[in-house]
């Protein structure tokens, strides 16, 4: 596969070295892995999110790497928005993380810092701060925020990876490939919501169980979703991605009726007529959850909500249900936002009402992206996220409930499970 | 011994190595431990083995971003496995090699094959890539 790549004039000049060598050594990345990819040309951008935020996740290696292009004068080269980082800054000693651990993040964030990043430190930047229009082309990267600009919002989204958009961010440059092109974004394969009953879908729950089951049998290939009941909101939209970017690897979906690309089977699928069909029943969902939940035990230590970042509204939600109840003495209630969600829900009066009724509200951060330990090991997480429930028996070694938003809550104001199971 | 001689070249390196196969994507991050090259995503059939050196086939990697960031550091820790064969490399398997090449003369092979002969692979133990195949030796 030999393309003919268009050079333009400003590749020329970054190439050169007209912006500084750290621009020069991450275009020179760009091209490589445009040959690589095949890729034809290079579109400009006007927005950028990086993901590689946390020390967890590029380690070293990474914030050498982004030391060489801040130290080479390299600065983004559009407005940028930022992954969570591996600590809160205000509140981290609480968090059980060491001195040691903090100081490595806090060399990473400098590093950000000066290349200019907008310091947002969310995986959701679609909820604040960073919202692409429909069909409009951005440098992306994050899985549950590139599903959800591509599939919910119609911008034009790649699941960049960590330091390549980092490299795009700085050339304000995207290799044009994969879900840039029109032809990739048609739908691969459909699936069928059969027997749902019309209040099924009200949790975000059962969005995330969706998601998860559907990128499991789709991996890589758009997924087509029809018979989904009533309309879905954008927090529901939000687990949905998430949960299929971890379940699979999906960067784009469609929604018949619901989705800005699929107002119809044949606008989702661009007019083809043949692809794969699967039906799925709410026993197909009830199985997936039984697969995910892998605790035994009753008692819960610990209710993770927030991932990808809670929006007001949600941490709105968990207020009113909490209501005057206090979180249970043996359970911890851990909510996950960003900064800027935070001071707004601090200013309505919600973070009060939290934090009275014992929760602890994480900034900027995430659990599965601070420092590792054997802390919460066998312990037993409550949770809405299908991305916590790919990741954390993984990287905590917790065990998973998979719950809706009022039984996580029932379930950290009891401290075990609701009698009768959960939905 | 079997030969696959149709398959593309990503990154070089011709290596013979013990082959680690599964049929079920993997994500670095969350799915294996940097520091050791330990497999740990508990959902998976290769949970529990350990990559360095190896050559992992997985059919494609899995949702998150941040594989990448995760194998340049196991590149530069010398924890990585010594190659990767898939069915389709997405970018997210290629980026950390290619930089930690650039960084630290470092970097891991990648190739890639067709789906039928990825599909012959489960009884391979050992692999090799040379110039011009891809040599697999099952077990006995």
């Amino acid at each position: 596969m030999v393309n003919r790549m268009e050079k333009t004039a400003l590749i020329d000049e970054l190439l050169q070295g007209q912006r500084g060598t750290g621009v020069q050594y991450a275009m020179e990345i760009l091209l490589k892995m445009g040959e690589l990819y095949g890729v034809r040309r290079f579109l400009p951008v006007q927005r950028a999110h990086i993901d590689a935020a946390a020390y967890t996740t590029i380690w070293d290696a990474g914030r050498e790497f982004i030391e060489f292009l801040v130290d080479n004068n390299a600065r983004v080269a559009v407005p940028t928005t930022i992954n969570p980082i591996s600590r809160d800054r205000c509140n981290w000693r609480a968090h059980g993380i060491s001195e040691a651990f903090a100081l490595k993040s806090e060399r990473l964030e400098t590093a950000y810092l000066r290349l200019g990043v907008i310091p947002t430190w969310t995986c959701a930047p679609y909820q604040c701060m960073n919202v692409p229009a429909f069909g409009e082309v951005v440098s992306w990267s994050e899985s549950n925020a590139v599903n959800f600009v591509n599939s919910v919002l119609g911008a034009r989204a790649e699941r960049l990876p960590d330091l390549l958009d980092v490299c795009c961010a700085v050339t304000g440059l995207v290799p044009e490939y994969g879900l840039y092109l029109q032809e990739n974004r048609a739908g691969d394969i459909l699936f069928d919501l059969e027997n749902f009953p019309e209040d099924s879908f009200q949790d975000s729950v059962m969005f995330a169980l969706l998601g998860y089951l559907v990128g499991e049998i789709a991996i890589n290939r758009v997924p087509v979703i029809r018979g989904l009941p009533g309309k879905a909101n954008r927090d529901q939209l939000k687990a949905l991605s998430a949960a299929a970017a971890s379940g699979g690897a999906t960067a784009l979906f469609h929604i018949i009726g619901v989705t800005p690309e699929a107002h119809t089977l044949e606008e989702a699928f661009q007019g083809r007529t043949e692809y794969p069909r699967i039906i799925l029943h709410p026993d197909d969902l009830l199985r997936m959850q039984r697969r995910l939940n892998t605790a035994e035990q009753k008692q819960v230590d610990m209710v993770l909500l927030g991932c990808p970042h809670l929006s007001f509204t949600e941490l709105q939600m968990v207020a009113e249900t909490l209501g005057r109840q206090h979180v249970h003495e043996n359970t911890q209630l851990w909510l996950q936002t960003s900064h800027t969600i935070y001071e707004m829900a601090r200013i309505a009066g919600i973070i009060d009402i939290l934090e009275q009724a014992g929760a602890l509200v994480i900034r900027d951060s995430c659990l599965m992206e601070m420092e590792y330990s054997d802390r919460w090991r066998g312990k037993h997480f409550v949770t809405d996220s299908g991305k916590v429930a790919q990741y954390a028996p993984a990287i905590n070694g917790a065990r998973i409930t998979m719950a809706s938003l009022p039984d996580c809550i029932r379930a950290a104001v009891a401290g075990r499970l609701p009698e009768g199971g959960t939905t | 011994m079997k030969t696959i001689r149709n398959f593309r070249l990503i990154l070089p390196g011709e290596i013979d190595a013990e082959a680690l196969v599964s049929q079920k994507p993997l994500s670095f991050w969350g799915g294996v431990d940097m520091a050791s090259g330990d497999i740990i995503d508990t959902h998976h059939d290769l949970f529990g083995k350990n990559l360095q050196g190896k050559i992992l086939c997985i059919p494609y990697d899995r949702g998150s971003c941040s594989g990448s960031g995760v194998l340049i550091e196991m590149v530069r820790r010398g924890t990585a496995p010594a190659g990767i064969l898939c069915i389709e490399a997405e970018p997210v398997l290629a980026l950390g090699p290619l930089i930690a090449e650039k960084m630290y003369g470092k970097g891991m092979a990648l190739r890639t094959i067709a789906e039928s002969d990825y599909a012959a692979l489960q009884d391979a133990c050992r692999i090799r890539f040379t110039p011009d195949a891809v040599l697999v030796l099952e077990r006995s």
